[in-house]
């Protein structure tokens, strides 16, 4: 028997697959539907759903950022140290602007120099690595004064009525995001390029400025991510994003932005955050060892990484 | 005459391999000894601190350091690599810390069979011969924890344990002696969760656990970053000071601000500053010959919590503020 509506299972199917999971949790352990641990999950799937865009931006223009991981250790580090000389809110913005300036010079060595993603991201990982450990000594940065902590925790711990201030953030920047890659002239070009680098520069697209500006944005959105959790640590710990990377490019994946480029966005960046963030965490509310749980999550990239594959042959 | 000539001669030969001999040695005591001392992570606060240890302890006796950190507890190659090069390039003595101690027995015995001086400090290395060691009693320091914990809980409520890595053995032995004491205690439950020693890991565990178990009474923590994510998760959870007991391991400035505003109970103590001039001094005296193996020295622990955190000596434990390197 035929179904009367035709269900397009490549758009529908992880979105289902999302409520499914929550039912079976909530199942298992009531307590994974409570007010407090949605509030408290949907605040960690914020800080991954910044980076993972950023993320998704680089792939969508046929690239990867892989030194996003160490560009959010270097702004925890730069936000509390320059919240010792500036200030909690001066401090935050120029703690963010030194990731995004790491984005920058990425897209310089990309664009301008001809070095692949892969290669440029991933010298700057150590570089980045390198300079922060060097700078701290591997310090953990402490002890601001009580009213720069309490300015700085409110962006990542604080509340606006029942929802985390960072979950209003992302919200914000999901919606311009999405604008930016929807409706504008750099948005369209990322596809482009992202779809055939070669046509586009044949078709005299400013390919190289694009490319800057994309993996500025990628490492503005991580820097934003690593802020926002700085802000609910209140402290700066070197190091502080070593496990995010691999979670950034398995939530982009995952949502179903293609590592071939040109396929994705903003709707699958979140899609991606969310199915991490709260399969994590209903795992562990179900009592499921760690070992356990990180090869679940793994082998859930892996087959979205297959699908990936198997959607580009076919 | 000729056998008389031969005999001086002979003599002369002598003394000429004596006086070069005692010069040789002479230059060799007098060239700087050069360690190297190997860390498994070196941007934990507790590796953090002991470097200030091994540091200021060579600046003492003169001796040249060479640090190497293998950038995390998984990097059991990169650490095997550091040593095989060390090995190559050739050094006095080393000092290691070890990422994993049954992966690294195939390089430390090497490294023993070549008869270059070796201290393992504190995360051991399973070799079977003979090795200077310098070790905390993880055992005893989970064995602390858990006796503040069940003694303030009367015996009774659900335990979250952080003991860290699972692939360490120091962080396998504190998770054992916490086990150990307090299966004695039927009416304390006990929920174990390995992470990384990271304040997000922790933060995001300790989270989760409390939604499945809003029962949860204390956390044992394995290191500092660990103990702030579970701070801060139980404060997100609207939890009063107190409410929750967190004990941790070692006092950074981070722990101390904590355990001053009354969200860290107590924590476990080891001076492993000491520990760290200690091994140097081990170390030296192998080189020297003054001191073979095989030797087991264990330290000192002890409980502070914010009644005697005004009293108890810092010197084996803090580095001054001023110190970042």
């Amino acid at each position: 028997m035929k179904l009367p509506v035709r269900i397009d299972w490549s758009k529908f199917g992880l979105p289902a697959a999302f409520f499914v999971m929550l039912i079976i949790f909530t199942v298992i352990n009531p307590a994974f539907f409570s007010a407090r641990n949605m509030i408290q999950t949907t605040r960690q799937g914020a800080i991954l759903f910044l980076i993972v865009s950023g993320q998704t931006f680089a792939l969508l223009a046929r690239g990867i950022d892989l030194s996003q991981g160490s560009v959010m250790s270097l702004v925890s580090i730069a936000t509390i140290s320059s919240i010792y000389v500036l200030g909690a809110y001066a401090g935050s913005i120029a703690g963010i602007l030194f990731g995004a300036m790491c984005g920058f010079i990425n897209g310089v060595l990309i664009a301008f120099l001809g070095i692949p993603p892969i290669l440029a991201t991933l010298g700057m990982l150590f570089v980045v690595s390198g300079v922060e450990l060097v700078y701290t000594g591997g310090v953990t940065l402490t002890n601001l004064s009580d009213i720069d902590q309490g300015r700085l925790f409110w962006f990542g711990g604080g509340m606006i009525g029942p929802v985390p201030v960072p979950v209003i953030f992302a919200i914000i920047i999901g919606f311009l995001l999405y604008y930016i890659l929807k409706y504008t002239l750099f948005g369209r070009r990322i596809y482009l390029i992202g779809t055939n680098a070669d046509a586009s520069s044949l078709a005299g697209l400013p390919i190289k400025r694009v490319i800057v500006l994309v993996y500025t944005v990628s490492a503005l959105l991580a820097s934003l991510g690593a802020f926002f959790l700085t802000a609910r640590l209140s402290m700066g710990f070197p190091q502080l994003g070593e496990a995010w990377l691999v979670l950034a490019i398995g939530g982009a994946v995952l949502g179903g932005t293609s590592v071939f480029g040109g396929k994705g966005g903003v709707w699958e960046a979140l899609l991606g955050s969310l199915v991490i963030v709260f399969l994590d965490n209903g795992l562990i509310v179900s009592g499921v060892s760690t070992f356990a749980r990180e090869a679940i999550i793994g082998v859930v990239i892996i087959v979205a990484c297959l699908g990936s594959v198997i959607k580009k042959r076919v | 005459m000729k056998k008389k000539t031969a005999f001086l001669a002979g003599v002369l030969v002598i003394c000429f391999a004596l006086v070069f001999s005692l010069i040789g040695n002479t230059q060799v005591s007098a060239k700087q000894l050069e360690i190297a001392v190997l860390v498994p992570n070196g941007v934990d606060p507790y590796f953090t601190a002991k470097r200030y240890g091994y540091e200021t302890e060579c600046e003492k006796l003169g001796v040249k350091m060479l640090f190497y950190d293998a950038g995390g507890y998984a990097n059991v190659n990169k650490q095997i690599g550091q040593l095989e090069d060390l090995m190559q390039r050739g050094i006095d003595g080393i000092i290691l810390g070890a990422t994993s101690a049954k992966g690294t027995v195939p390089v430390v015995d090497k490294i023993i069979s070549k008869r270059i001086p070796l201290v393992i400090d504190n995360l051991d290395s399973f070799t079977k011969k003979p090795v200077l060691r310098i070790m905390k009693n993880g055992v005893l320091v989970g064995q602390l924890r858990a006796v503040y914990i069940v003694e303030h809980l009367k015996g009774k409520g659900t335990v979250l344990v952080l003991p860290g890595p699972s692939a360490v053995s120091l962080c396998q032995d504190e998770h054992r002696g916490f086990v150990t004491y307090a299966k004695h205690f039927p009416g304390i439950k006990v929920i174990t969760e390995w992470t990384p020693s990271s304040p997000d890991a922790g933060m995001k565990t300790v989270e989760g656990i409390l939604q499945a178990h809003p029962d949860l009474k204390a956390v044992a923590c394995f290191s500092p970053p660990l103990t702030v994510g579970a701070v801060r998760a139980v404060q997100a959870s609207g939890a009063r000071k107190g409410d929750i007991i967190v004990v941790g391991q070692m006092l950074d400035a981070g722990m101390e601000t904590l355990m001053r505003k009354g969200w860290l109970q107590a924590t476990v103590m080891c001076d492993h500053i000491e520990m760290a001039r200690e091994a140097v001094r081990m170390l030296v005296k192998e080189i020297k010959g003054e001191l073979k193996p095989p030797l087991y020295h264990q330290i000192d622990h002890y409980l502070i919590t914010k009644d005697t955190l005004d009293r108890f000596d810092r010197k084996g434990s803090t580095y001054p503020k001023e110190w970042r390197k």
